[in-house]
């Protein structure tokens, strides 16, 4: 928050400010109008659109209650407690599957919500990330799941290398061709990958790597879950008749062969999606 | 020649995604964009701009992956279809046990001088502790050590019923609380919603493990809808019911008109308020007691509402559509 900005902000939105704090409850809170004013006008900052636009689609009393406890006033935390703590404790559940883990996932939140960090005499509190663009309810989710995550990531990176990917050990004698096989189906799902339309990317990345049923990958991309399934299996075919296309066409394989790739690649394929999937600019 | 196995290529791109290392971006958004992203509340341009992000970047992924299951463990379990787990044995038992415990309750407060005999403690048999636990908490509360019990759980030190004494009030409502207005039912209100509003004004309690304040115990299912600049409070749950308070005054029940479970609403003041529910169920009140049911925006259920005015609100339907009425619920658009 820019403190010229904001007093420009209060200058020339006064009436859409007076009609956001009537319509949030911030009243109830007893959150001064200036404390709420300088949370829309962080809102809108963090907002491509103008002001009444930005104003308009806020969810206004949740960005209320969030200012109110940024600004510590106790009712307002009494009521997130209330209110969010079953949220918090359910979507960690979900998160970590393991209920005491689940606990201090959700639990090692409170002190960065409250903001035990003092900096220049103002607490700074997770809160101050919240601009009620979304519900604070999901909001939270979103926080919990990126704390997770990265906590997730960390862990894996420092791993030793050893622990990684144990690979069974096959008794069958080691065809000589396999490693030529594992390279070319690898190539040639890498292209079939790159080629296609990033939502269908995204749609297999939701199902295979993040284990997604059909209705929570619909409900993230918009679609019906049997629509979901059918976009998956074309996909499939499509990659299927591509991967297939590339091991007849550039290296000469066989049906025979080709089946052996994939009971090979299903077993240990070499690749690496992070460079398969390009980055989006 | 034998062709590839049908699965062949979904063995394969399990093990391809399972064993690739995330990929992950240096401009990855905040944990708010993507929630808007998540809500669909995005304009089309910044939408577009994340969805294309997410495409590719498998940290982002997996958070808005996570928050739909995260969503998904909150949403009500689907009912189950057909007949045969009616006859599972292990759901056989709790079933009868239930049945005695309504057959129970029901006959106490059939009779008479239930009420009649105020102050005079009355005693409820109810042999299923856990269906009344929140009741319990409240009419032994003050046997129990603050703090001990773990939120939402009954308290591991309650007695059971038979065990307190006689004389003592066991886990039933007494005529000296009915009379002295801590309930104040409408005459059309079954005292199974009297149950239900006893339930609601429960103690705050402490969790001296974590030293957070604990929750204030609703009744399961229960939301609470305030009022701004009014001390006027609607709690609003399964099977329709609504109760409204006035400050610390008694719960008075409203009748919604409908079974349908509400999960949610937005007051504007003490008389203009919208509820919503399953199955795209949107109810308003515009004198503060009597409740018009509205057209639906959506068969989906509702999970948020946004009320700007007696004749406009938005409201979210799980899955992140969101619908706008200008005219009482006359006519919904989509955002």
């Amino acid at each position: 928050m820019v403190p010229g900005n904001f007093r420009e902000f209060l200058a020339n939105h006064s009436a859409l400010i007076a009609r956001a704090y009537e319509g949030s409850g911030a009243a109830q809170w007893t959150l001064p109008r200036e404390a709420f004013a300088e949370a829309l006008c962080a809102s809108v900052a963090a907002s491509a659109g103008d002001a009444a636009t930005t104003i308009d689609s806020l969810r206004l009393p949740d960005l209320a209650l969030a200012a109110a406890c940024r600004a510590g006033i106790a009712p307002a935390w009494e009521h997130f407690i209330l209110e969010y703590r079953p949220v918090l404790y359910a979507a960690a559940r979900a998160i970590v599957r393991e209920d005491v883990l689940a606990r201090d996932l959700a639990d090692s939140l409170y002190a960065d919500l409250y903001g035990l960090e003092v900096r220049e005499g103002r607490r700074r509190s997770l809160l101050d990330y919240f601009h009620g663009r979304s519900s604070l309810a999901t909001w939270l989710r979103a926080v919990l799941a990126q704390r997770h995550i990265d906590y997730l990531r960390e862990t894996r990176r420092t791993e030793p290398i050893d622990n990684r990917r144990p690979e069974a050990a096959s008794s069958d004698p080691p065809d000589p061709n396999r490693q030529r096989y594992v390279g070319a189906v690898a190539i040639a799902v890498e292209k079939a990958l790159g080629a296609l339309d990033a939502r269908d990317r995204m749609r297999l990345g939701y199902y295979y790597r993040h284990g997604l049923k059909l209705k929570e990958i619909g409900r993230l991309m918009g679609e019906s879950e049997s629509g979901v399934s059918r976009h998956l299996d074309r996909t499939r075919r499509a990659l299927r008749a591509e991967i297939e296309r590339v091991l007849a066409q550039e290296h000469r394989l066989s049906r025979d062969q080709i089946r052996l790739c994939y009971d090979y690649a299903a077993e240990a394929l070499p690749l690496d999606l992070a460079r398969v999937l390009p980055e989006a600019g | 020649m034998s062709a590839p196995r049908p699965d062949a290529i979904d063995a394969m791109l399990k093990r391809a995604f399972a064993t690739s290392p995330e990929s992950s971006r240096h401009d990855c958004p905040d944990p708010a964009l993507l929630a808007s992203w998540y809500e669909r509340s995005l304009a089309r341009d910044e939408f577009s701009r994340i969805d294309t992000h997410l495409a590719d970047c498998a940290r982002c992924q997996s958070i808005v992956a996570s928050i739909t299951r995260a969503d998904d463990a909150l949403a009500p379990a689907p009912e189950r279809r057909g007949w045969r787990w009616l006859l599972d044995p292990r759901l056989m038992a709790p079933a009868v046990a239930g049945v005695i415990a309504i057959i129970a309750v029901a006959r106490v407060f059939r009779q008479p001088e239930y009420i009649a005999h105020a102050p005079v403690p009355e005693q409820i048999a109810l042999s299923d502790q856990k269906s009344f636990a929140s009741l319990a908490q409240r009419e032994v509360g003050q046997k129990f050590a603050p703090g001990t019990a773990a939120e939402n759980e009954i308290p591991s030190a309650m007695p059971a019923p038979s065990a307190l004494p006689a004389t003592q009030p066991s886990y039933g409502i007494t005529a000296a609380q009915a009379v002295n207005g801590q309930i104040a039912a409408a005459p059309a209100t079954s005292r199974a919603n009297s149950l239900m509003a006893m339930a609601l004004e429960q103690p705050v309690s402490t969790n001296s493990a974590s030293g957070v304040p604990g929750l204030i115990h609703l009744a399961s299912g229960m939301a609470r809808v305030a009022a701004p600049h009014s001390s006027t409070t609607w709690f609003v749950g399964p099977h329709g019911l609504i109760f409204r308070r006035e400050g610390t005054g008694p719960l008075r029940a409203e009748a919604s008109g409908i079974s349908t479970d509400l999960t949610d609403g937005a007051a504007l003041s003490s008389q203009v308020c919208w509820l919503i529910g399953r199955s795209g169920t949107v109810l308003r009140t515009i004198d503060g007691e009597h409740w018009a049911r509205l057209s639906a925006p959506t068969r989906h259920d509702l999970i948020s509402v946004q009320a700007q005015s007696a004749d406009s609100a938005i409201v979210v339907a799980r899955g992140g559509l969101r619908y706008l009425t200008t005219d009482a619920g006359k006519t919904w658009n989509p955002l």
